[in-house]
């Protein structure tokens, strides 16, 4: 059953992404892009990682994506010019497509590939075993305990870069007072003025 | 389950590459910024996958501290995506030309 699970969930997730690339309208890209986040939060389902699943869908396909379209709203799509994409570009994108793939497929399922019951192995390395891994649990309580125990520093960090990603939008996106506005204000008021 | 963890990477190094190829493909700057999401979000599966295959939290933690940056880094992009269309009234790559030479 889980296998089946997974070749849907593999399915959804390349083909939402493919029509995320290839769609012409931002708004139907960012419908599918939604759908791709959804099938990865099964995947990470699949493979016990609850907590993460649950991040995934409030922050990623919520928050992230909600402020995607929200900004194709604001801007102006139809005004977007729709010049067809030049060949010399499609070429060297698809050939940078074809590239990788042989490289993901020849790494995984080639000759030479590792099978998955050495790359566990690895992980029962001395130099892994070094760094004290946290061991494996499906509950909350061991995510937060690694959150401040060992991971404590990048927890700072990371809580201090949102501050920091805070106040650098309100800075960018503050509307800086030119002349004009101004005037055509001090304009208006006289009008009202005279109006009255 | 008897999915290894080969197929898991393999899925993620699939929507890596479709992410890429958006990104050299596409002028749409939103649509080049989802693409890279694509491939910040590829990158969580493979971690993940790692994680459970070698039953340790950390990957998992790691997942947590990219889909937090990654939070951060949209809301940033965002504005400046914002910012360059009130200059250039264009949100197409081949309008941003300033550094051209």
């Amino acid at each position: 059953m889980t296998d089946f699970l997974f070749y849907v969930f593999a399915a959804t997730i390349l083909l939402g992404a493919l029509g995320v690339v290839v769609s012409r309208n931002p708004v139907n890209s960012a419908i599918l892009m939604i759908a791709t986040l959804l099938a990865q939060a099964a995947m990470f389902v699949l493979l016990q990682a609850y907590f993460i699943a649950v991040v995934q869908v409030i922050i990623y396909a919520g928050a992230v994506m909600v402020l995607f379209i929200f900004i194709i709203m604001l801007l102006n799509i139809d005004k977007v010019s729709r010049k067809p994409i030049s060949r010399q570009t499609a070429f060297v994108a698809m050939l940078c497509f074809l590239a990788l793939m042989i490289g993901v497929v020849y790494i995984s399922y080639g000759e030479n590939s590792i099978p998955s019951p050495a790359l566990v192995d690895l992980a029962t390395q001395p130099d892994f075993l070094e760094n004290n891994p946290l061991p494996f649990a499906a509950k909350v309580q061991v995510f937060g305990y690694g959150l401040f125990t060992k991971y404590v520093l990048p927890f700072e960090v990371a809580g201090f870069i949102l501050l920091i990603a805070m106040i650098g939008v309100v800075v960018i996106s503050k509307r800086y007072h030119r002349e004009e506005p101004q005037e055509l204000e001090q304009e208006e008021r006289k009008v009202h003025y005279y109006d009255n | 389950m008897t999915i290894d963890l080969n197929a898991f990477l393999c899925v993620a190094g699939t929507l890596f590459a479709i992410g890429f190829f958006g990104v050299l493909l596409r002028r749409n700057t939103l649509i080049i910024y989802m693409s890279l999401e694509l491939m910040l979000s590829a990158v969580n599966l493979a971690l993940v996958a790692f994680s459970r295959y070698n039953n340790t939290m950390d990957g998992n933690l790691f997942v947590f501290f990219i889909i937090t940056f990654a939070a951060a880094e949209v809301a940033v992009g965002l504005a400046i995506i914002v910012a360059l269309y009130r200059k250039r009234q264009s949100i197409m790559v081949e309008d941003m030309d300033a550094l051209k030479l």
